[in-house]
């Protein structure tokens, strides 16, 4: 993918972003594989509470995870009921659920968000009535209401996966030379080389929701120069800051490949080196940046020499072990695939059973140029018979379904890229391998990160 | 009319689906969630445990388009196509509130299915809009009109009296199976057959039992329905190792009438007797300590009553959540509808204890009770504190120790 630079002031321009995968609109069933348990990070605005109004079934996973984050106290719940749906009014039942939980909220929180559920598109609830009612009422909050919904269709505006995060975000009027990391729920590892090459490029404000700890600080992030997508999730998001904020926009695809993550590195160059041309030439105070290309960057470099060496150590420890993959792992399988298929891995199957990124290039590529990689999916009945499919011991795993579906001793267990990114990803993802391989088990993420 | 009920420190409880396909999974059956895909989530993350469960999950992940068009060819084909992959003894359907909100006929589709396969297909008629308890209510009141035959066993060469266990559940029991298995080798210790449903056989032997124990509330319209329609007697008690004597006095009772002679007038015919509490009045101003216990209303009053069997000189007032089944009147529980019922409870109620899930100790009216037991009640909190040493997983010797100390 190209940027076509876009500007850091003035007239936006667009930007060839990957297109989202339009998924077939129908029901599709699947088995639920049990995953291993994983710490799961929820972004979360500061100062700002959450109200999720929903029938008494949902939100149970987010309340938990909320409270196993140590976050409870900022998230309350509506219970509708289905008389309350049949009936109607519940826009107005919600907005009175509000008015009383600010009475009891202290401190008062500066924003407020109402999470909408799958029901609410079937009955259809209006989201604008309530924010409306609740803004005229409580004018000194800031007021979002969003759906949260797996009815709606792949690609449209109300599927993103932070839906809300980003909306209570408005044009400041102010504009820095920050750069936003959109999509993550956690901040980029510490032993990435991102941040130091983004240091040496002269960029010291990297912005992300995660790591703001004031309201302030989270509506800054407006004032950035560029919006970096780095995950599927952030995809749609920096579409949408695109065009409220004019914040130009860049996917940093999760990659594998040492000459993949090259190309990260240098399309981010080439935007920065057209936003500073272009606020050059509109007069606006000279950028701090000391652009240098990749190759020439030595924090750059030197990770990329450290993830070719652990991808040779990675080969000869390992050899030509069978390798199994899968969605759960990364939301990039086939391009997984391809970069270990480039090194020399001996990738055998790939488990698509839960696509959700535009992966088709590499799809295709995987398709042509190893045909003998088997593509599952769906989970089939058989190989979950006893719910294990088995019979694959000697198989490595990487992600908890190809474990599952093969029955593997070697099991990796990374989950969607957590704890990976940069040529620092790579390096941990073959050091993961190789203890896999060894110990028959080994984790990469952030509850590594943490300990 | 009374607008929708609202949470500020408790989280949404386990739900009726995640109730009902936790028993269909204990039978081995294909859970088919009718859901767009987050409520097969919710289930697996929160509420399936992590014992392995011999039955798989499956989600249908309908689409908006499909849900306003209509799903139904798609359910009926894609079930057709998983239940002959696995051949499961069984397969149900469970409902969820998109399902519930655009009217899908499951019991009609569960029929297609079935004439197709010739593998017995359930329509398990949860919505989302209640909690698990009426979930476990609804599975086994599908399965016993199903499944529940009678007709005694001539062939079958044990001869001791036959005791079913109904309504235990994930939810209500840190242990589950540790717990049913030790309670089957006290009853095979005292010369009961015990009945425990881990398949549909075994489910269907319940219609053959000499008597019941519901070991919760959910339990209770199955016992009934099992006295109702073949004559078999039920107790109502969640025992622990100190009160099995007076359980197992009640079954000798019920199923060796010989016996029970020796033993006439010591044992009320009541089914809830063992649990049932005094309605609650609130204490008089030198009254010794009072108690709240906040749980499944079985476990909260079978707790109770241990108590004052050991000498508990205050009073106790069971409250729960859980009331699907409708047997607060014969346990004596109080039923609250929502967290603020709770607070008020605690507010008018000027207790001096609570034992209650660590999640409802979290209210701050529950912290200005000057003693506080944290219990863990899986309806609530999932199993976030199953590795917290201060939390106890059940009711143990020791919390009835440190209660009766406060005495």
């Amino acid at each position: 993918m190209h940027s076509n630079g876009p500007a850091a002031c003035g007239k936006p321009h667009t930007v060839a972003l990957p297109v989202i995968l339009k998924a077939e609109s129908m029901t599709e069933f699947r088995y639920h594989i049990p995953h291993p348990e994983h710490h799961r990070d929820q972004l979360r605005i500061p100062e700002c509470h959450t109200l999720h109004a929903c029938p008494p079934a949902c939100a149970r996973h987010s309340a938990l995870r909320a409270l196993r984050n140590g976050e409870g106290s900022d998230y309350s719940f509506c219970f509708l009921s289905l008389l309350d749906m049949a009936l109607g009014g519940q826009e107005e039942h919600i907005a009175a659920t509000v008015d009383e939980l600010l009475e009891r909220l202290d401190p008062t929180p500066r924003a407020f968000l109402v999470k909408l559920y799958c029901i609410d598109e079937l009955v259809g609830t209006d989201a604008h009535a309530i924010a409306a009612l609740l803004s005229k009422r409580h004018p000194d909050i800031v007021f979002s209401v969003v759906r949260s919904s797996p009815l709606v269709k792949r690609g449209t505006h109300d599927d993103r996966m932070q839906a809300g995060v980003y909306d209570l975000l408005e044009k400041t009027g102010e504009r820095d030379w920050g750069v936003n990391l959109i999509g993550r729920f956690n901040p980029i590892p510490a032993s990435s080389e991102f941040m130091t090459t983004l240091g040496e490029w002269g960029i010291s404000t990297v912005r992300s929701v995660a790591s703001c700890k004031t309201f302030e600080e989270y509506r800054r992030i407006a004032d950035s120069a560029l919006n970096l997508s780095v995950s599927w999730m952030g995809q749609a998001t920096v579409l949408e800051l695109q065009r409220k904020l004019d914040i130009p926009s860049l996917f940093f695809k999760p990659a594998y490949a040492v000459d993949e993550v090259d190309g990260n590195y240098r399309r981010l160059y080439e935007t920065l080196r057209d936003i500073e041309a272009r606020t050059r030439m509109a007069d606006a105070p000279r950028c701090p940046w000391a652009l240098e290309p990749p190759s020439r960057t030595s924090a750059c470099h030197a990770a990329r020499v450290r993830a070719e060496q652990a991808v040779a150590r990675a080969r000869e420890a390992i050899g030509n072990i069978p390798i199994a993959l899968d969605t759960f792992a990364t939301f990039f399988p086939f391009s997984m695939a391809c970069a270990l298929l480039g090194y020399g891995f001996n990738v055998k199957t790939v488990f698509a059973l839960h696509v959700k990124s535009d992966d088709a290039v590499a799809r295709s590529q995987l398709e042509q140029d190893y045909p003998a990689v088997q593509v599952v999916a769906h989970a089939k009945s058989a190989m979950l018979g006893e719910g294990h499919a088995g019979g694959q011991a000697d198989v490595l795993s990487i992600g908890s379904d190809a474990a599952t579906m093969t029955g593997s001793t070697m099991f990796l267990d990374l989950f969607h890229d957590e704890g990976c990114f940069g040529y620092d990803g790579i390096v941990r993802l073959m050091d993961g391998l190789v203890e896999a391989y060894e110990n028959g088990h080994a984790t990469i993420g952030e509850e590594e990160d943490r300990r | 009319m009374k607008g929708p009920s609202f949470s500020r420190f408790l989280p949404p409880f386990a739900s009726d689906y995640s109730g009902a396909a936790s028993v269909m999974q204990g039978l081995g059956a294909m859970t088919i969630f009718i859901d767009p895909g987050c409520c097969a989530g919710n289930y697996a993350e929160c509420d399936a445990g992590h014992e392995p469960a011999s039955g798989t999950v499956v989600s249908a992940h309908v689409s908006s388009t499909d849900t306003a068009l209509g799903a139904d060819r798609q359910i009926v084909a894609q079930s057709i196509d998983f239940i002959e992959g696995a051949t499961p003894p069984l397969a149900v359907l469970v409902g969820t509130p998109v399902s519930s909100a655009t009217g899908i006929d499951l019991v009609a589709l569960a029929k297609r299915i079935e004439r197709s396969t010739g593998i017995p297909v359930l329509a398990l008629g949860t919505t989302g809009f209640a909690w698990y308890d009426a979930g476990v209510r609804i599975a086994l009141e599908t399965l016993a009109a199903r499944f529940l035959s009678g007709g005694a066993d001539d062939t079958r060469a044990d001869h001791r009296p036959r005791v079913g266990i109904l309504g235990a559940s994930r939810f209500d029991f840190a242990h589950m199976d540790e717990e049913l298995a030790h309670l089957a080798h006290r009853l095979s210790e005292q010369g009961f057959e015990p009945i425990a449903p881990h398949d549909i056989a075994s489910f269907s032997d319940l219609a053959n039992a000499d008597a019941s124990i519901a070991l919760s509330a959910s339990g209770v319209p199955l016992a009934r329905r099992l006295e109702r329609e073949f004559g078999i007697p039920y107790v109502v008690d969640r025992p622990r190792d100190a009160t099995m004597g007076e359980l197992l006095a009640h079954l000798d009772c019920i199923c060796r009438p010989d016996h029970a002679a020796s033993v006439a007038g010591q044992v009320s015919p009541d089914p809830c007797a063992l649990v049932r509490r005094a309605s609650f009045s609130p204490r008089a101003e030198n009254e010794r300590p009072s108690l709240l216990v906040v749980a499944e209303q079985v476990a909260g009053c079978a707790l109770a009553a241990e108590l004052e069997l050991c000498g508990w000189p205050g009073r106790t007032q069971v409250a729960t959540f859980f009331d699907a089944a409708d047997v607060s009147q014969a346990t004596g529980a109080t039923v609250l509808e929502d967290e603020s019922q709770l607070a008020s409870l605690i507010v008018e109620g000027s207790f001096q204890a609570i034992v209650a899930d660590p999640l409802v100790l979290r209210m701050p009216e529950a912290g200005r009770i000057p003693h506080r037991f944290p219990v863990v009640h899986r309806a609530i909190s999932s199993d976030l504190y199953a590795d917290d040493a201060r939390v106890r997983p059940g009711y143990t010797d020791d919390l009835l120790a440190e209660l009766l100390n406060l005495a």
